[in-house]
């Protein structure tokens, strides 16, 4: 790794010198724009499994590997080394601590990438270019000389498919190749530094006003009064980017070939995606489908078997007679039996049914579909759909994603709404999905006593509950805090999903989330088993009373809330059981769906905020509940 | 204005594409209210449109 052999310029000036040439170098920083296949080259290179999807922002934290005795550092996706977000700025500090570079370039995105290329170039950080989703460019009907392109930049350029690995052995043998051009046209600039002591690469992010980097060199130079100097930035930094910009389309213009410019399939489906006439049907069919695979096919059909089936006929029963053989029923160990086999949420019986019956399916499905959405490029462009919608209850289309897959499951989620943004949006669309979007469990059960009442109760509901979702998602956007964060996102390629890949994100997500659900749910499993047997429960029962009076709900109804505490279908099933006019049914199955989320749901809420959170969510979840509830009581008497 | 693919802080008045990522300004994917170039003036706005399209 050093000077590139073939650069025949004068010799570096005194500020490249100590970076151009780094012969022990040991540690090679894999950069590139978002999206570009950097995770995917990590994986091949250092056979690891981190995230690979076709979605911008994946890799928010540098990952590190090894690969042929080189410490290879997975950098956040970035346009340009500079600290204009959290991103840029780590893998600027990736960058200027590298001997070496593996430079991801997305071939069909020339324009946009080699803009970093040139820019390393300019550093003297001695790089490889690996030339990533080379298949996609003849499909666009172009052609590129990769030939002409190694000699226009003077580094070693491999084409790669890093997806399916080809390619990979030959970037891996490049990487000792790496090297940077002796001198680049950035150095024009030199005269105008200001006077600090500065390696190259440090060098050329002063020029281009970058004041971290700045700060960091003069912060050795502190005055008498502990105030840093005060030296300026020479403010070079348009100047310099416009300069780098007609190389790069020079270099473009020099090795990119177009051989045919009709329209692909892709092209046609991705326009079609994107106008709200074509787009905003296919979203919804689209939308349906991923309904009808998480909310039908996983949550009522596969978790009909494993739970009903498998879990509830066979293990449930098998683990009762085992606990009943080993623990005696009296004494110190009666408490303990009950925690462990009791049928509200016994830890080794109804836990365990919960989560690998329910749970696990239904976690396994939603990163099934989110990966191929992902790996589709589909994801965003539902997003750009749906974001004019979600944006006046104060979220954007990302949060589309956590309230579908809230119908499923609202303990998934909760932990989905990662995808919504900043803190903000994932509390507003938290606060939703407990509040007023039901999950599958008590959905299937509270459809079915709809439709025994009737079409109008029907529509009654479903009108409810998106009066409710809407007033509450306004109400919170005009009362918390801070701005809602508009949809900016890159639009990536609309490709076929791979499935390896897709299957391989799904297990190491899954697997994931399994490590942090299990204790969570079992310690929240114990503690409610320990209110169950110390009576706190029935307590609760009857202190609602006065409540479920003023619902003109039977005393009965009190119950039906206590199991809704623990899980929402609970307390659908247990609708079942009551005597209630249609009336009545029509504000208990309001009420029990405007209830608090189950307490699965709740400990994933603390968990992903905290607990003051998870309270007030909590107790507004109370209050919405009774305040609708009772409005519906006054006026279906009236009515 | 932001570049919509970078996030750069760019003049559209006085560039027709993102230095940094390439990212070409278009009247026709861009909205008014991002970008400014034309000085305000529905009128200014509309001989924007057909002159950068046109480019």
């Amino acid at each position: 790794m050093g000077v590139c052999p073939h650069g025949d310029d004068p010799p570096p000036t005194d500020a490249s010198r100590d970076d151009v040439v780094s012969a022990d170098a040991n540690t090679v920083a894999l950069l590139g724009a978002p999206n570009v296949g950097k995770s995917a080259v990590f994986n091949e290179l250092t056979e690891a499994d981190a995230d690979v999807s076709n979605y911008p922002g994946t890799t928010v934290t540098a990952t590190i590997g090894s690969v042929d005795g080189h410490r290879l550092v997975d950098a956040p996706g970035t346009y340009s080394v500079s600290s204009f977000s959290e991103e840029e700025r780590v893998a600027r500090e990736v960058v200027l601590d590298a001997d070496a570079v593996i430079n991801v370039v997305d071939a069909t995105q020339l324009d946009r990438d080699l803009f970093l290329t040139h820019q390393l170039l300019d550093m003297g950080i001695p790089t490889v270019v690996a030339l990533n989703v080379m298949d996609e460019v003849a499909r666009d009907g172009d052609e590129i000389d990769v030939d002409a392109l190694e000699a226009d930049l003077g580094v070693p350029v491999v084409p790669t498919v890093a997806v399916e690995s080809e390619g990979i052995a030959d970037l891996r043998r490049a990487i000792d190749e790496a090297c940077a051009p002796a001198t680049t046209p950035v150095e024009q600039w030199f005269d105008a530094l200001p006077d600090v002591d500065a390696s190259r690469r440090e060098a050329v992010l002063v020029l281009e006003d970058d004041r971290p980097t700045l700060e960091r060199l003069t912060a050795g130079d502190a005055r008498a009064d502990g105030g840093l100097p005060d030296v300026e930035l020479p403010s070079l930094r348009d100047s310099i980017y416009e300069h780098r910009r007609r190389r790069v389309d020079a270099t473009v213009d020099r090795v990119r070939e177009q051989t045919d410019d009709r329209r692909t399939v892709t092209d046609v489906v991705d326009a079609a995606l994107l106008n709200p006439l074509t787009g905003t049907p296919l979203a919804l069919v689209g939308i349906g489908l991923v309904y009808l695979f998480i909310g039908d096919v996983i949550a009522q059909r596969l978790v009909d078997v494993l739970e009903t089936e498998i879990f509830g006929a066979h293990y449930v029963p098998w683990m009762t007679g085992l606990v009943e053989a080993t623990v005696p029923a009296s004494g110190w160990s009666e408490p303990v039996r009950f925690v462990l086999i009791n049928d509200t949420l016994g830890l080794l019986t109804v836990t365990v049914q919960y989560l690998l019956g329910v749970l696990l399916p239904l976690v396994a499905g939603f990163y099934l579909v989110i990966g191929a959405l992902e790996d589709s490029g589909l994801l965003p462009r539902l997003a750009v759909l749906t974001d004019r919608g979600m944006s006046r209850i104060g979220l954007n289309g990302r949060a589309v994603i956590p309230m579908i897959v809230g119908l499923g499951c609202v303990t998934m989620a909760v932990l989905s709404t990662r995808i919504a943004g900043s803190r903000r949006e994932r509390l507003i669309s938290t606060a939703l999905l407990g509040l007023a979007v039901p999950c599958s469990a008590q959905l299937g059960i509270i459809l079915g006593l709809l439709a025994a009442l009737g079409a109008g109760w029907w529509f009654a509901y479903l009108g409810v509950m998106l009066l409710v979702f809407g007033i509450a998602g306004v109400f919170l956007d005009r009362t918390l805090p801070g701005e809602s964060q508009g949809l900016v996102t890159e639009l990536p390629r609309v490709r076929r999903p791979r499935a390896g890949n897709v299957l391989q994100k799904t297990v190491t997500r899954t697997k994931g989330f399994l490590t942090e659900a299990i204790p969570l749910f079992a310690v929240t499993a114990a503690a409610i088993s320990v209110l169950e047997y110390v009576g706190a429960l029935a307590s609760i029962v009857r202190g609602l009373r006065p409540l479920t009076a003023a619902l003109g709900m039977p005393a009965e109804f009190g119950q039906i809330l206590v199991l809704g505490l623990v899980r929402r279908d609970f307390a659908a099933a247990g609708m079942t059981d009551l005597a209630l006019s249609a009336s009545q049914a029509f504000v208990g199955l309001v009420v029990i769906t405007l209830f608090v989320p189950c307490v699965l749901a709740m400990a994933m809420i603390v968990k992903e905020h905290d607990l003051k959170t998870g309270l007030v969510m909590w107790t507004g979840s109370w209050a919405v509940a009774f305040l609708v509830g009772g409005l519906l009581a006054a006026v279906v008497t009236v009515l | 204005m932001k570049c919509p693919t970078c996030q750069y802080d760019l003049d559209p008045a006085s560039h027709d594409k993102c230095p940094r990522c390439g990212y070409t300004l278009r009247c026709s994917t861009l909205d008014c209210g991002s970008c400014g170039a034309c000085g305000g003036g529905s009128l200014a706005s509309l001989r924007g449109l057909f002159s950068r399209d046109d480019d």
